[in-house]
């Protein structure tokens, strides 16, 4: 634990001055009045003991927020078309809805909509989570169902600030001895990233597959229907029945 | 002289929701009667005294105006309003420069009497504090240090006439009916409000007989020495124009382009999305990858490693987001910037505290017009027949369904996908 912290000192000593200019932090620029002889060193340290002094949210406005989260939940599986007011309505039949938030998307590579659907009580959302989970249930449209599960804390936008949040950061350069480690990484989370968005693919491509498939049997389904539909009423239904002795209303 | 009242009206528009106070009364003695003039006022959590510098928002402009709060008042209507003496940005005005050299965050006061030398605005077009430094070498301006010369985020020594349409060192007595002294430097005294000079407050009595004529430029104030100067020798070397040459401009030129602000508007209500769209076009956008998802201070994180105030936003996960691949898009206020971020992130490495090294890109947003395909809903075209059907009665409408229709044996088809794609989720983010 020393030896990182050492390092993350000396990577801070690292840093060349000039990205400390243009910098408006008031008490950072009193002291550097207060101080004749512009100390580089005492000023990272100020700056750097700066960083962790993030502003914690008040434990009220975080403890509201993790109630509100508990009574949420996360909707996938829904098509674009959806709105606030149809999902309004689909789960007011369970409960009242307080709230609903759209999750957005922003990139090509990803294609689900989800939505977030506050609840009165933790208790509510856990019982329509388990519904829905339970039989599948067709919002704006069929056969697909929606899928629910428990909202998580990183799905908000409106988070509030975490409770002791400590936030440090610093440069590495590539004289640092674990450059190389820290690139590996790097390239590590743009693979994960690339692999995320192929099994995306995928998955859109399996949909779509199903899709089709579902789509063809339902024609067929639709023209058996059809034809005895029309068996029915040409009577060839009455002609077959008397033909092998049976009575039509056995259909 | 133009009063360019022109968003009289919408004022009130924008201010729902904005923690809003009032400071300072000052007293009203000399000045119009149909308005309450103040010295300072709290907007949104951040303390305004008069002759600040602030960003000025404008509908449509990636980056915001500066200028200075000159007057600060609320009319008999209760809309609040500024007036905001415009400092000019090097690319405004690109085409006077004719080839003079500008500091990276080199600004211009304007000056003379015409378009483009102030503007009242409605209040709530305040979008932050800007720390502005002179450093003009004019004996009235008190001296800023090298300390504040590097920490402030624009400087000024020059100004730039609206009438005349010339940079020029020299500052003029009065500019917009104001002493020149509350644009320079007020740093001997730190306590905000109090007067550069004794007979401060005699001049802001004074300062509203002069609204109406506007002393340019005869200002015959010698230059002091060199070496009162203190600016970093770095930047000195970069000052190529004499203390006493102006540039003039071709008056043809002129009447194609008139050279003044576009009228800022109203406080940035442009939702997290324009922006972003706005931004991708421009270039300016960036998406940080592998931060740790339960983020929430990011705008601090991108101000501590780039220096730079710029908006952002955690991505929101859904179901199928990586645990541990937390995403973020950064809106900063150019492209020159965003390269920049990209190639720091590129080249170096930006280790956020649980040793995580962020990874800089351009993202390739979704285009908003086209609208991708939902799969899974099924609909027969023909209505007329769909009474026969086990699917009749339930188009839209959403219910659970029924054990013994098609639907519900599709239904269970979709079950079994989402169920098999969940595995395959969970298997590849999972760490073995």
């Amino acid at each position: 634990m020393n030896d990182y912290f050492d390092a993350e000192q000396k990577a801070l000593r690292t840093v060349s001055p000039s990205l400390f200019r243009r910098r408006t932090l008031p008490a950072a620029r009193l002291l550097s009045l207060a101080i004749p002889q512009w100390n580089l060193h005492n000023f990272l340290f100020f700056y750097y003991s700066q960083i962790n002094l993030m502003e914690p949210s008040s434990e009220e406005e975080y403890e509201t927020f993790i109630e509100k989260v508990e009574r949420t939940i996360y909707l996938d599986n829904i098509s674009n078309q959806v709105t606030e007011a149809v999902l309004k309505t689909a789960l007011d039949q369970f409960a009242t809805v307080k709230n609903v938030q759209f999750i957005p998307t922003y990139f090509n590579s990803c294609t689900i909509y989800a939505a977030l659907v506050e609840m009165e009580t933790a208790k509510q959302a856990q019982e329509i989570v388990k519904e829905i989970s339970d039989s599948p249930f067709m919002i704006s449209g069929m056969p697909r169902p929606v899928r629910a599960q428990k909202a998580k804390i990183e799905m908000f936008d409106d988070r509030p600030k975490m409770r002791r949040e400590k936030i440090v950061c610093y440069w590495m350069d590539p004289s640092h001895p674990n450059f190389d480690v820290a690139k590996k990484l790097k390239n590590l989370t743009k693979k994960h990233a690339v692999e995320a968005s192929f099994l995306m693919e995928k998955q859109m491509e399996e949909e779509e597959k199903l899709h089709n498939q579902q789509e063809v049997s339902l024609k067929a389904n639709f023209k058996k229907y059809e034809l005895i539909d029309s068996a029915q009423g040409d009577g060839t239904f009455r002609r077959l029945g008397a033909r092998y002795g049976s009575s039509y209303n056995d259909f | 002289m133009h009063m360019s009242d022109h968003i009289k009206g919408k004022a009130n528009a924008s201010s729902e929701n904005i923690e809003f106070k009032w400071g300072r009364k000052e007293q009203n003695d000399g000045k119009k009667h149909d308005r309450q003039y103040y010295r300072s006022f709290t907007y949104d959590g951040v303390d305004y005294f008069l002759y600040d510098s602030v960003y000025i928002w404008c509908e449509g402009q990636p980056e915001p105006y500066i200028g200075k709060l000159t007057e600060i008042y609320e009319t008999k209507h209760l809309e609040k309003k500024v007036k905001v003496v415009w400092y000019f940005h090097p690319t405004h005005v690109q085409k006077y420069l004719r080839g003079t050299q500008t500091l990276n965050n080199e600004l211009f006061l304007a000056s003379g009497v015409g378009q483009g030398l102030f503007n009242v605005n409605p209040l709530e077009t305040i979008a932050g504090k800007c720390d502005v430094v002179c450093t003009s070498k004019d004996k009235r301006n008190p001296q800023a240090s090298i300390e504040e010369v590097e920490m402030c985020d624009y400087v000024f020594y020059k100004t730039f006439d609206v009438e005349k349409l010339i940079l020029s060192e020299r500052f003029p007595d009065k500019i917009a009916g104001v002493e020149v002294g509350f644009f320079f430097n007020q740093r001997k005294h730190l306590e905000i409000g109090t007067p550069p000079k004794s007979n401060w407050n005699s001049k802001v009595a004074g300062k509203s007989n002069s609204s109406s004529k506007f002393e340019t430029g005869h200002c015959s104030t010698a230059v002091e020495d060199e070496s009162d100067f203190r600016v970093p020798p770095a930047n000195i070397g970069r000052l190529t124009i004499s203390s006493t040459s102006e540039y003039h401009l071709n008056k043809r030129k002129l009447q194609d382009s008139k050279v003044e602000p576009e009228k800022p508007t109203k406080r940035p209500k442009l939702p997290w999305e324009e922006r972003m769209q706005i931004a991708n076009e421009t270039g300016s956008l960036v998406l940080l990858e592998n931060l740790d998802p339960s983020l929430t201070s990011l705008e601090d994180i991108v101000l501590d490693a780039f220096h730079k105030k710029a908006s952002a936003k955690m991505i929101q996960c859904n179901a199928y987001s990586s645990p541990y691949n937390g995403q973020a898009l950064v809106i900063f206020n150019s492209k020159d910037e965003a390269d920049f971020a990209i190639s720091e992130l590129k080249t170096r490495c930006l280790m956020l505290g649980d040793l995580r090294p962020i990874v800089g890109s351009r993202p390739s947003l979704k285009e908003t017009s086209k609208k991708s395909r939902y799969f899974g809903h099924l609909t027969i075209k023909t209505m007329k027949q769909m009474r026969s059907m086990d699917l009749r009665n339930v188009v839209s409408t959403s219910h659970f369904s029924q054990p013994n229709t098609i639907e519900f044996e599709m239904a269970l088809e979709w079950c079994t996908l989402q169920m098999r794609l969940k595995f395959c989720w969970d298997a590849l983010y999972k760490i073995c």
